[in-house]
């Protein structure tokens, strides 16, 4: 429920390099869109949360980026690659799902998938040095995020190690199922918190 | 949340109101009338379980953690940041659902759109249920971190 806590961008960008962002978003969003055929793709170009989103409605599946992230300043078109290979796993990824909304797979694995089968997809032997490039910038962005309600639920360092593991081939690091199992722990210890919930 | 980052303590909500539609499913059933008009907050308000002794809408995080999480919440439809049609819209889905006996449980999130609105739609026995929004809601803090008066309960720190 990103409305309580997503960042909006604070750099205003020239005229050109608006131009030259939008113009790159587009062009990667068509390549992604011409290999997953299933899946469309939309970039929301005025809106300034630095956010993308996999969301479904019905049996379509759907990516939304926003200009905010496409314009922030750690971004390059690595990032933006890596970003919708990542959007693009929450769909095709499969398990572990969100515990959230389980229609979806869950973050970890979406980066790894991202990074062992979706860039490799569009990219092929550029796939990996794109993937490491755009995990640093994806890790950067995580700075953004630094309020308790608003923190990530998986650390950038943890998303560094999957990104890598699933650049080089390797099988998933212990990292990804150890931040899994502490996200439904936590979700589980606060269900039991003020069981008997008043409004006192 | 399918997110590029996904928040913890509003991913919270999604969770919570995911469990409580899919463990407590009759129980919603029993009460789909409740779920009728275009306030929101009203609802979670005054929708109370007696076996449970709770109101079961009203979501529970750890509030050492999350003190303003569920203050925000309610910001969030008192303040009508929600529309007051788009919250009879969500309360419609909601009745909607309840009564259509294909569906065994309902998925609730969040996602970014051109526009404000409710997506209900159907997939398998599920009913994925979205808040469309246009932007986040003011984060209630200045750069310095300082919560800012007149606006939203500031976002937890």
């Amino acid at each position: 429920m990103n409305f309580l806590g997503w960042p909006l961008e604070q750099h205003a960008l020239g005229e050109r390099a608006r131009r030259r962002r939008k113009a790159t978003a587009l062009r990667m969003i068509r390549r992604f869109s011409e290999i997953f055929v299933g899946i469309e793709y939309d970039l929301l170009w005025e809106n300034p949360t630095i956010n993308a989103q996999a969301w479904a409605l019905a049996d379509e599946r759907h990516v939304t980026v926003c200009g905010g992230l496409v314009r922030h300043p750690a971004i390059t078109g690595s990032g933006i690659a890596l970003m919708l290979a990542h959007e693009t796993g929450h769909h095709l990824g499969g398990p572990p799902l969100d515990p959230d909304l389980r229609y979806l797979t869950w973050q970890g694995q979406a980066d790894y998938w991202a990074a062992k089968e979706g860039m490799p997809s569009v990219f092929g032997h550029e796939a990996r040095r794109l993937t490491l490039r755009g995990a640093a910038e994806i890790a950067a962005l995580h700075a953004e995020f630094l309020d308790a309600e608003n923190q990530p639920d998986i650390s950038a360092n943890d998303r560094s190690a999957i990104f890598r593991a699933g650049a080089l081939g390797e099988s998933p690091p212990t990292c990804l199922y150890e931040a899994f199992d502490r996200l439904v722990e936590l979700r589980r210890a606060y269900s039991n918190l003020n069981a008997g919930n008043t409004f006192a | 949340m399918g997110g590029l980052i996904n928040t913890f303590g509003t991913g919270y909500l999604s969770w919570f109101y995911n469990h409580e539609f899919e463990e407590n499913y009759a129980f919603h059933q029993a009460n789909a009338a409740s779920y009728a008009g275009n306030d929101v907050w009203g609802v979670i308000n005054s929708l109370y379980d007696n076996n449970r002794q709770r109101f079961p809408l009203l979501p529970t995080p750890d509030p050492k953690v999350f003190p303003n999480l569920v203050a925000r919440w309610q910001y969030f439809h008192t303040q009508k940041i929600l529309t007051q049609a788009n919250q009879a819209l969500l309360l419609k889905a909601i009745h909607d659902t309840l009564g259509n006996k294909k569906i065994t449980e309902i998925l609730f999130g969040v996602r970014l759109g051109a526009n404000q609105t409710i997506d209900s739609t159907t997939t398998g026995t599920a009913q994925i249920i979205n808040i469309v929004v246009t932007s986040p809601m003011p984060t209630g803090r200045d750069k310095a971190g300082n919560a800012l008066p007149g606006g939203p309960p500031p976002i937890d720190q």
